[in-house]
């Protein structure tokens, strides 16, 4: 993945969780929910988690042919 | 076994490790940066066991028992942080430094200035993180072996100054690794107790659910931080993480750019996966089943111990002494392996950024060196020690977020404009360097939590915590103005 793709991942993968801390307000009510019974905002704190594990692992683009 | 015998075999385990790393120790590359010789997936354990901290793990399960789901921005925007810290600096760091972050941002302009002054951050940040892992160790060493706070912080600084002073990076580093590997099993283990007890995962929240007679803990903006204070913390954490040295120097202890990547890749997994149970199992556990025992209660309401000591009770309630008796040396293990850590960033920012920068003369002989950083090595712990009897009713969650806004303000830029801006000249450096300094401690000094809470005056002189937002662009500004004014730079690709 190439640099300037990785920093925009970056920014819109946490964007939405400090969007949450600073207007909670807009928070949608379904994040109450259960969904499994599991709280669904526990499952998108699990995804938050998975999703940075997995990109961790894609290459950055040219860096590791040196 | 009790408390005091898994904290002597876990002393004993770490000094045999430091005397046999120290008859491997040759010299300055040997005390730096392990030689180089440390593998990807070893120093990917060692990052994590650096991230684990006491501090965080601890602290964490603390912050969820206090204010529920509004600790995951403490632990996503750090992970995002190791995630840029990847992109972007960790191949640049390994090509262009050997041992400390003042070979990166001197390796095109051969300035002594910057040397120093990036040292002096580097000391700082590492400082500042000392005193508050020191103030933990002590509260909670104090608590769980029953001896004096001072006495605990003693002991501590003690044992991290043989470690370093003998062993240097490559005691360190094992000490790091041993403890994460254990740590990263007690986790485990307590998070498939506490699903067990509570008879699944789902059961798990309902208990907590019913501990806490809310539901409220999984629901955002508890802390009221605001727009403002949001994208300031996230910054705070995101940039402070991709400039705090004691993890960078890491990146200096593997052979090469590619294992150096190939280890924040690993160390980031472990970090994700630990700090994903522990938020997300651990905490609600401790909700469900600390918070609904009134035996560990105070008379005033609070946890006995604090909510540092909530892992602690949760432990003992789900594995008996035995358990307890485990993770209170794996505690102790994670505290002296973490500040022997910081104390490396200290003495090698002292013993080579300082002197090659203030020094005039010919250079130091390797054996004089060597000699300089183990003298920082124990005027670090004197210092430390003495900062942490001082500082002891700090918050230490203030201290941490204190260290990160001083590397988001000073070694995070730069770092990214050495490696990236070819305009960048040793003036802007040296501007910028003070600049955000400064700018960072007076911000945290004028700060609601120091200004008014810890100083105790009647209204702030900022109205924030977190002032990185303002201080982090206007470093970058200060960089970006004296460097034009300052003229063209003697410039080479990276």
């Amino acid at each position: 993945m190439r640099v300037g793709l990785r920093i925009a991942f970056a920014i819109i993968a946490v964007g939405p969780l400090i969007f949450l801390q600073g207007r909670p307000d807009l928070a949608p009510a379904c994040l109450s929910d259960d969904v499994a019974n599991v709280p669904a905002v526990v499952w998108l704190a699990m995804l938050w988690f998975a999703m940075f594990i997995v990109a961790a692992w894609i290459p950055v683009q040219g860096a590791d042919e040196r | 076994m009790s408390q005091i015998h898994y904290f002597l075999v876990t002393v004993a385990v770490t000094i045999a490790i430091t005397f046999w790393a120290a008859r491997r120790n040759s010299g300055r590359a040997s005390f730096y940066a392990a030689e180089g010789k440390i593998s990807a997936p070893q120093n990917g354990l060692a990052i994590a066991g650096d991230f684990l901290s006491a501090g965080t793990v601890l602290g964490i399960v603390g912050l969820f028992f206090a204010i529920g789901m509004d600790a995951a921005p403490y632990l996503i925007t750090p992970l995002a942080g190791l995630f840029l810290m990847l992109t972007l600096i960790v191949g640049p760091l390994r090509r262009l430094g050997r041992y400390t972050l003042g070979d990166v941002v001197t390796h095109r302009l051969h300035a002594p200035g910057m040397r120093v002054v990036i040292g002096l951050c580097t000391i700082v940040i590492s400082l500042i993180n000392l005193v508050a892992q020191l103030v933990g160790a002590g509260a909670l060493i104090s608590i769980v072996f029953g001896i004096q706070f001072n006495l605990a912080v003693a002991v501590v600084a003690t044992l991290m100054t043989i470690y370093v002073a003998f062993g240097g990076m490559l005691a360190a580093t094992w000490v790091q690794i041993i403890k994460a590997v254990i740590l990263i099993f007690m986790i485990g283990l307590l998070a498939v107790l506490c699903i067990a007890r509570a008879g699944g995962y789902g059961q798990l929240f309902d208990l907590a659910e019913i501990s806490a007679r809310s539901r409220d803990m999984l629901e955002f903006g508890g802390l009221k931080l605001g727009v403002f204070g949001a994208i300031s913390l996230a910054l705070t954490q995101v940039a402070g993480m991709m400039g705090m040295p004691h993890l960078l120097i890491r990146f200096f202890t593997v052979p090469d750019e590619k294992a150096a990547r190939t280890s924040l890749v690993i160390g980031a997994t472990i970090i994700g996966l630990a700090m994903a149970t522990v938020l997300l199992v651990i905490g609600p556990a401790a909700v469900a089943f600390v918070g609904a025992d009134p035996g560990l209660r105070d008379p005033s309401g609070g946890i006995i111990g604090g909510t540092n000591m909530i892992t602690m009770h949760l432990t003992r309630l789900l594995g008996g002494e035995i358990l307890f008796g485990l993770m209170s040396a794996v505690a102790f293990s994670t505290i002296l392996a973490v500040v022997a850590g910081l104390t490396i960033s200290i003495s090698s920012a002292t013993s080579r950024d300082l002197v090659l920068g203030l020094r005039t003369g010919p250079a130091l002989s390797e054996r004089n060196e060597v000699a300089l950083f183990r003298l920082a090595a124990i005027l670090t712990s004197a210092i430390g020690t003495l900062l942490a009897i001082l500082f002891q009713k700090e918050n230490i969650t203030f201290l941490i977020v204190m260290g990160q806004t001083v590397a988001a303000s000073t070694t995070f830029p730069l770092l990214i404009l050495s490696i990236y801006w070819r305009g960048l000249t040793a003036a802007g450096a040296i501007a910028a360097g003070v600049f955000g300094l400064a700018a960072s401690v007076l911000g945290i000094v004028a700060s609601p939590a120091f200004w008014v809470k810890a100083l105790g005056n009647a209204e702030p002189l900022v109205p924030t915590d977190y002032p990185a937002l303002v201080t982090v662009p206007a470093t970058f500004l200060v960089a970006w103005l004296v460097s034009a004014m300052s003229g063209k730079s003697e410039t080479a690709p990276v």
